[in-house]
């Protein structure tokens, strides 16, 4: 009886200690790998956090004066590889647009410096504003990651797309014919 | 033959061996074969060989560049210095699982020598059994998903990558994964002791005296391979920090927390026959601890520093972690009714109470710190949401734990063990606490006049002192008794233990809570002053290395040496790191570290971050004194098992 | 008493005296970049695995150490921070658990399994000692009991230890002072500024500028604080230290008026027209705001500059005018805008004629330098003679002609042909004037001081 009372009792203890033990090992069972796991970002949907400051050609710059139309948010640097493979896709969607003036383009510089960023645009075209001061304020505030990084702000001032890496000129334009489409 | 063959022969040839082993020892157990010890022993043998065979042609694909083996393709490089060429092996997961194999196999070979006067001993059979199925396992991980060996065809002229950067640019990269590995694997063996025992049935204090060395050293390399891996980042990664809490850093903590907490309940299993429980949870959750922190470093499934790539050996190991826990579970449970023991505890204010809180307060400790590592997993798990939990988490959940384990450091050694009718010590701990109480007076005075302020450094200063002075003088009583034999022995080894964990505690305190860091944008030629120093940026060179070229900045710190802190570019792996340097003083350590080179035609600017922390050095030397004074309580001490400084008996109250 | 447990006693004292002086003296305030230390620690570098934004030196960490340290210098709180980078980041770039919800678990959890151990080594203490007088079977109702208590202690176990914990929960996502080993963050930059500014408006100069010093203590990049240190360090008398402070303050800042203004003054108290001039001359580009006009209206600074810089220049000419053999303009040190000073100078002086020929003296060498002969028009048309009037407008015609955008040339021949009663004329100069893409401010602020666009409205 006693034995018996003391046998019951450790398996007291250790079906408690099983059962958490078997949780902790489906769990981590059936994580997926770290690198899978990238959250989408928090401001999608939401009101587009400001873009201000001064371009790189000296002029004010402020996101909320472009309301009502699609604006493309690019963050981006001049020594990035990704960068100056998607900066013609940029190019052909200013392009696209500039006539209508439907959708437009602000570049964000990250991480770069003036002058780079000056060269990089003589060098590879594109005559959208780029701001330079208040950029490390707007790339904290939109979240970005890394460069290229890019987001769409729909004429409401919602930020309806977020890009990470290169974008497409095909690409966004489907967004927005998607975006449109919808009610 | 090519190296890939021949290590896979190896391999398999190791994986036999262990299977042969698991069978003999079975047959032994099952009375089918006599002198199964015999063949047990040369089985380990054959293993080992097995494993050493693995590792040396390893190491000559390594050395002799043999891009034809996928994992020196991966991970080989022709430009890597000659040093971190042998590491390579464990700077990937391949290699890494040999390295284990190769330890494991070490251990295995010690076991059947060691216990080979034991003869057919059927605990001994039970154990070697587990040391077996332990082995064969990791073979059968290197014959499977983990293949160090697969052969590759190589265009002409390929060059590999070489191991991460920041695996190849120090030296302590070299010592800090084998001898960490020293000690995750040397818990194999009282855990395959303690399973035999539960099998066995005898579950007295006979596995405990078998296998008390064996844990002692594990737990001494598994805290100098911590603390080597502390020192490791604070060299290289550059912004003054040796210990982020990250998922791997506590994957390699919580064996430690339990293997502690065993090392002082185990003392009152001896002397009292108490917590048998208690001491077996202890080790199969030190091993248990010591496999999941290894399916956590290997399965990608928590984003770490340290994780080593992706690969498919993650379920294999969460299988055997299962299978481990259910076993070990499964045979408390069965033996349930033999492990509850008469003994008791007649005052908690006894070295048996004492202990018992330890080990209280080492279970809360690793259960915080796993809950904080696997948490984000469970959150994802059950709510979908990423979280994560860091640093604040752990420093404000941990701190008290410390605090009060500091203190019980002090008290617990001047403790008498209780006995029937002993009232509480209140005269004893009176006349043996005075001094430690004194040296923890004037540690704060001096802390206080030297500057430091806020009381959660102060308390550890204090708590410091005090602890550290009961150490001292149980070592310098001891000294004066038996002279150099009172170095050595587990109880004077335990105490110049606690004098290294004294100076870790003080120093992680002080570094944590006086770190000082700022940011300078220097010109050639331009000092600047901070936290009470000067340092002078002189200029920078170009140095080209045959697998990186480095922009040093030279650097002069208090107008005396100058230090090199610097920017590699390591081409092939397109990566660029920064190698910062330290000026070390038992005072405090100037940590530079190159941010940047700004591009600046005609100027020679450099953004310089400069770290100042007081007492960092006393962080590897308290290692290193933890590291002594475990190999001094392995040295037996002259009366074998009574112990010499047993306080109590030289001043017992008249 | 024995004297052991004297000893004790002064131990304890001891050692209580320098823990309380210790933990409750405020030690030196942790500056601005300790902060941004403690905090970038707090958070997850978005992209690494496993590294704080302090730790790790990929480009964003980088980019968000930075904005932290923006975001303390302008005096924003722990919070306020937690919450911009949430916002953009998600939760999980914070690694400070949240205390509601699922995740405040991460700080209960802990306490309750406190709460068990301590109160399974109590029940292990007190059973062993009960054990010793158990009797093999106990009686139902004493078992009964020992259930009952069992429960009962459970119980309040789980209730004391939840309780403790959603406490401790409760204080976790705000992270407060103790959030951390490194001590609590006291004041910032932006309150002692506040603070200096007060004690300034009671009259306590001393006290403002140890305010100021612990600003800069805290944040030793603080234009504003630089700037006012310097400015008051002036105020005493010691010129050259104020122009090190307010120098370190425009390389912080090259756009902050107050700066630019203090500068200024300073350089004028020193006797340097010229500097002050061109401090000056960028406070005005600046845009600068009104109460700083206010302040150079008050203390005149314009007019200071003038005279310092027309008292300078005008023993350069007298000097130049001693000498017998005058050497050419060309081959003296002086140059165009000088020379232009100086002819302003004499003409302040009354000496118009002197001025004039002063001004010959020049285009001798620089016969067709716009500046030089706007300058000569405008001090003819000036005179009120109507003859020199007409010379005054052929001269500046002869500008315009070399520079056709000169903006001086435009203003001074409006100016011109408005007395003359060409209204026209004067409009047309005044509107190519408003066309040119910058306009000198002294000249707008000309024409606004004589009212010239009212006197060719009408």
């Amino acid at each position: 009886m006693n034995s018996g009372g003391r046998r019951r009792r450790s398996l007291w203890i250790a079906l408690p200690v099983a059962v958490v033990a078997a949780l902790l090992v489906v769990v981590l069972a059936t994580r997926d790998s770290a690198l899978d796991r990238r959250a989408s970002s928090p401001i999608l949907g939401g009101l587009a956090p400001p873009v201000v400051g001064m371009t790189v050609a000296g002029e004010t710059f402020d996101l909320d004066d472009w309301r009502g139309r699609w604006v493309v948010v690019n963050f981006f640097q001049s020594t990035c590889v990704p960068c100056i493979m998607e900066h013609p896709e940029l190019v052909e969607f200013d392009k696209r647009h500039s006539a209508a003036g439907d959708a437009r383009i602000v570049s964000v510089v990250f991480d770069d410096t003036v002058e780079n960023v000056r060269e990089f645009f003589s060098a590879h075209g594109g005559d959208w504003p780029v701001v330079a001061t208040g950029a490390r304020e707007a790339a904290v505030a939109y979240g970005v990651t890394g460069v290229p990084e890019s987001y769409l702000v729909a004429p409401s001032g919602v930020v309806v797309w977020k890009q990470l890496g290169g974008v497409t000129a095909d690409g966004i334009d489907d967004v927005i014919a998607r975006l449109s489409a919808a009610p | 033959m090519s190296n890939a063959a021949l290590g896979s022969a190896a391999v398999a040839a190791g994986l036999g061996a262990a299977l042969m082993g698991l069978v003999v020892t079975g047959l032994g157990l099952t009375g089918h074969l006599r002198s199964w010890g015999r063949y047990a022993r040369q089985l380990t043998f054959g293993m080992a060989a097995a494993a050493v065979m693995a590792v040396v042609v390893m190491e000559r694909a390594l050395i002799t560049r043999d891009f034809t083996v996928k994992f020196v393709a991966d991970n080989g490089s022709s430009t890597t210095p000659p040093v971190f060429n042998v590491a390579t092996l464990w700077s990937a997961l391949e290699g890494s699982i040999l390295l284990w194999a190769l330890v494991l196999c070490g251990y295995a070979v010690a076991v059947a020598v060691k216990f080979r006067a034991r003869g057919d001993d059927p605990m001994l059979a039970w154990a070697m059994l587990v040391m077996f199925a332990v082995s064969a396992f990791f073979y059968a991980l290197m014959v499977g998903p983990a293949d160090p060996f697969i052969a590759v065809e190589v265009p002409p002229g390929y060059d590999g990558p070489g191991p991460n950067p920041l695996l190849q640019n120090h030296i302590l990269m070299a010592f800090h994964p084998p001898i960490l590995y020293l000690g995750y694997v040397g818990f194999t063996v009282p855990f395959a002791f303690a399973v035999a025992a539960l099998a066995t049935g005898r579950l007295g204090e006979g596995w405990l005296a078998a296998t008390r060395r064996w844990t002692v050293a594990a737990w001494g390399f598994l805290t100098f391979g911590i603390v080597l891996g502390a020192w490791w980042s604070y060299e290289t990664l550059g912004w003054g920090g040796y210990w982020a809490w990250d998922p791997v850093e506590n994957a390699s903590f919580l064996p430690w927390l339990t293997g502690t907490a065993y090392l002082h309940s185990v003392m009152v299993q001896e002397r009292r026959g108490m917590l048998r429980v208690w001491n077996l949870s202890l080790v199969i959750a030190t091993f248990s601890l010591t496999i999941l922190g290894t399916f956590l470093t290997r399965s990608g499934v928590i984003a770490s520093v340290h994780s080593f790539t992706e690969s498919g050996i993650g379920p294999a190991i969460l299988g055997f972690f299962a299978v481990i826990v259910a076993v070990s579970l499964a045979l408390i449970a069965w033996r349930g009714d033999q492990l509850r023991t008469p003994g008791r505890i007649a005052t908690p204010v006894s070295r048996e109470g004492a202990f018992l809180a330890n080990n209280a307060l080492f279970a809360a400790f690793a259960f915080v710190v796993l809950l904080g590592t696997v948490f984000p997993l469970l959150v994802e798990a059950f709510d979908g949401r990423t979280i994560s939990v860091g640093n604040p988490y752990f420093d404000r959940m941990t701190r008290p734990i410390g605090f009060a384990l500091l203190f019980l450091m002090a008290v617990a050694p001047m403790l008498p063990w209780g006995g029937e009718g002993r009232r509480p010590p209140t005269e004893l701990l009176s006349r043996r606490l005075m001094v430690p109480m004194w040296i923890a007076a004037a540690a704060l005075v001096l802390s206080v006049v030297a500057g430091a302020r806020g009381w959660a450094a102060l308390l550890a200063f204090g708590l410091g002192g005090f602890a550290g002075g009961a150490a001292l003088r149980q070592i310098l009583l001891a000294v004066r008794r038996h002279r150099w034999r009172g170095l050595v022995g587990r109880t004077n080894g335990g105490m110049i233990v606690h004098l290294g964990v004294v100076l870790v505690a003080v120093a992680f305190a002080a570094s944590q809570s006086y770190v000082r860091q700022a940011e300078f944008d220097l010109e050639a030629g331009q000092p600047a002053s901070f936290a009470g120093h000067e340092v002078v940026y002189v200029g920078s060179a170009v140095v080209a290395h045959e697998n990186r070229t480095e922009r040093v900045a030279f650097v002069r710190v208090d107008d005396a040496k100058t230090y090199g802190p610097a920017i590699a570019t390591y081409p092939f792996a397109s990566q660029t790191i920064g190698i910062p340097s330290v000026r070390s003083t038992l005072r405090d350590d100037v940590a530079l570290a190159v941010l940047q080179f700004p591009e600046e035609a005609g100027a020679d600017r450099v953004i310089l971050r400069v770290t100042v922390q007081p007492l960092v050095v006393w962080l590897w030397l308290g290692g290193i004194v933890m590291a002594l004074g475990t190999a001094l309580s392995l040295v037996p001490s002259r009366s074998g098992r009574r112990q010499p400084t047993e306080a109590a008996a030289v001043e017992a109250p008249a | 008493m024995s004297w052991r447990a004297a000893s004790w006693i002064a131990a304890v004292v001891v050692a209580a005296g320098a823990f309380l002086y210790g933990a409750l003296d405020e030690g030196p305030p942790k500056t601005n970049a300790d902060r941004v230390r403690v905090l970038a620690e707090d958070f997850a570098c978005p992209v690494c695995a496993g590294q704080s934004v302090a730790e790790s030196d990929v480009p964003v960490a980088r980019e968000i150490r930075r904005q932290i340290a923006v975001w303390v210098d302008e005096g924003r709180s722990d919070a306020f921070i937690r919450d911009q980078l949430v916002a953009a980041y998600d939760v999980d770039i914070d690694y400070n658990p949240s205390g509601s919800g699922i995740t405040g678990l991460v700080w209960i959890l802990p306490l309750l399994a406190g709460g068990g151990i301590a109160a399974v080594v109590v029940v292990m203490l007190r059973s062993d000692r009960r054990s010793a007088q158990d009797t093999p079977q106990p009686p139902m109702a004493v078992r009964r009991r020992r259930w009952r208590n069992a429960a009962v202690w459970t119980v309040a176990v789980v209730v004391v230890a939840g309780a403790a914990g959603l406490l401790v929960a409760r204080s976790s996502g705000s992270r407060g002072t103790d959030g951390s080993i490194t001590g609590e963050i006291r004041v910032t930059t932006r309150e002692l500024i506040f603070e200096a500014q007060r004690r300034l408006g009671e009259g306590d100069m001393e006290g403002a500028i140890t305010a100021y010093d612990e600003a800069l203590e805290l944040q030793p990049s603080s234009a504003e604080a630089l700037t006012y240190r310097g400015w008051l360090t002036s105020r005493r008398g010691d010129l050259d230290t104020a122009v090190e402070y307010l120098d370190d303050a425009i390389a912080v800042d090259p756009a902050y008026p107050d700066a630019r203004l203090f500068r200024a003054i300073v350089a004028l108290d020193q006797g340097d027209g010229s500097g002050a001039a061109s401090e000056l001359a960028v406070f005005d580009s600046l845009d600068p705001p009104p109460y700083a006009e206010e302040l150079l209206t008050q203390a005149r600074v314009r007019e200071r500059v003038t005279e310092t810089r027309h008292a300078a220049v005008l023993q350069v000419v007298d000097g130049l005018a001693a000498i017998e053999e005058r050497p050419a303009f060309g081959e003296t040190a002086l140059g165009v805008d000088d020379a232009l000073v100086a002819a302003e100078a004499l003409a302040a002086r009354g000496d118009l004629l002197d001025a004039v020929q002063f001004l010959d003296w020049v285009l001798e060498s620089r016969p067709n330098d716009p500046d030089v002969l706007a300058s000569r028009g405008w001090l003819l048309v000036r005179s009120g003679d109507p003859e020199l009037l007409a010379v005054g407008v052929e001269y500046l015609d002869t500008a315009l002609a070399a520079e056709g955008s000169h903006a001086g040339g435009l203003v001074y021949r409006a100016f011109a042909r408005s007395q003359q009663g060409d209204v026209d004329g004067a409009r047309t100069d005044l509107s190519a004037f408003d066309a040119l893409q910058q306009q000198p401010p002294d000249l707008v602020r000309l024409i606004e001081a004589q009212g010239l666009r009212d006197a060719i409205s009408g």
